[in-house]
């Protein structure tokens, strides 16, 4: 059986690892739940159900002078039956460690990595979000946290195309597999006056034998 | 079948699993004198290398894409001699729930540049 990875969101403010605090974090179903990053409301909020597409739009960011980081993220739980939106309060340029958890149950002989492609695809990454072809310009920050705190205000690096982020300091998972961790979030910069709807897939990649 | 190894010693290893269980790391720690991957309508063939191995791709999509949790993306068959590195990469496409395999893309790369300008740590076993 080949090793698999499983993602894991803290949706508390318990900046804690996830063996001996179980509870702080809930399973990503990668088949039906979904991530959302908005300026929130009163309906796009920690405990609410689903939103509508209007309830959406209504908190989605504006843009503005300046680079604005996306203050909310939640993770869409379907499984929480009438409040299915829970907030990932951490994920967020604060000096949050543990937050997303990548947990791999066996070996492997790359090094995980985060990244973000236009399509599920995995070829191009030239959309505005991204950098329009320039990954170094991602509007997407990510870091990884395995070892360590990022540092408040971190910036972490642009996440597009082969710009990636390494989520084990340059090794690959040992044979007893591990938890690793990273935190992203996005920027929204004041280059892009006109609104734009795209769909990026943000991945984790890892190759086994 | 999916790949054969050649051994020194004259043995053969032959891996006849699916594209979910190539099972590299099973094959035996002996000097490799060739590999063979066999594909519908081509075989692979790596012959004299410093080092062999055959990886299998993962992409687990935790935004924007929430089809497969697991999804194999590529298969890799890779020789490295010397700081010079050969590799067959091997498209997987999904059909029906089933993978099947896909293009055929070979490239060069120095060493530790394999992976998408990423190192393969581990997993590499001894030729001849």
């Amino acid at each position: 059986m080949a090793t698999t990875c499983i993602i894991r969101a803290n949706v508390t403010n318990n900046d804690n690892e996830y063996p001996g605090n179980e509870s702080d974090y809930v399973l990503m179903n990668l088949a039906t739940d979904k991530l959302i990053f908005s300026k929130g409301s009163s309906e796009v909020a920690d405990g609410k159900d689903t939103p509508t597409d209007l309830e959406l739009t209504n908190a989605s960011m504006q843009f503005a002078s300046g680079e604005q980081e996306i203050p909310h993220t939640f993770l869409l739980d379907v499984s929480e039956v009438g409040a299915e939106l829970k907030e990932i309060f951490m994920a967020n340029s604060g000096n949050y460690r543990y937050v997303f958890n990548a947990y791999f149950d066996g070996a492997t002989v790359t090094e995980p990595t985060l990244e973000a492609w236009n399509t599920d695809g995995h070829v191009l990454a030239d959309l505005n979000c991204l950098g329009s072809g320039n990954p170094t310009n991602s509007m997407l920050k990510g870091i990884s946290t395995t070892f360590g705190s990022p540092g408040a205000n971190w910036v972490g690096s642009p996440v597009a195309g082969l710009n990636v982020v390494g989520l084990n300091n340059g090794a690959a998972v040992s044979g007893g597999g591990g938890n690793l961790y990273f935190n992203l979030h996005w920027d929204i910069s004041e280059a892009y006056p006109t609104p734009f709807v795209e769909t990026p897939v943000i991945t984790i990649r890892f190759a086994v034998t | 079948m999916a790949y054969k190894v050649y051994f020194s010693d004259n043995s053969v290893y032959e891996n006849t699993n699916s594209i979910e269980n190539l099972d590299w790391r099973f094959v035996p720690n002996k000097p490799i004198k060739k590999v063979e991957y066999s594909l519908p309508n081509e075989t692979i063939v790596l012959e004299d290398f410093d080092e062999y191995i055959i990886i299998t791709e993962y992409l687990i999509d935790i935004y924007g894409n929430f089809k497969v949790t697991n999804k194999i993306g590529k298969i890799f068959v890779v020789g490295s001699k010397g700081n010079l590195v050969i590799a067959y990469e091997i498209s997987i496409e999904i059909t029906d729930g089933k993978y099947k395999y896909g293009d055929v893309k070979k490239y060069e790369c120095p060493r530790g540049k394999e992976f998408y300008g990423r190192p393969i740590l581990n997993g590499w076993k001894g030729g001849e």
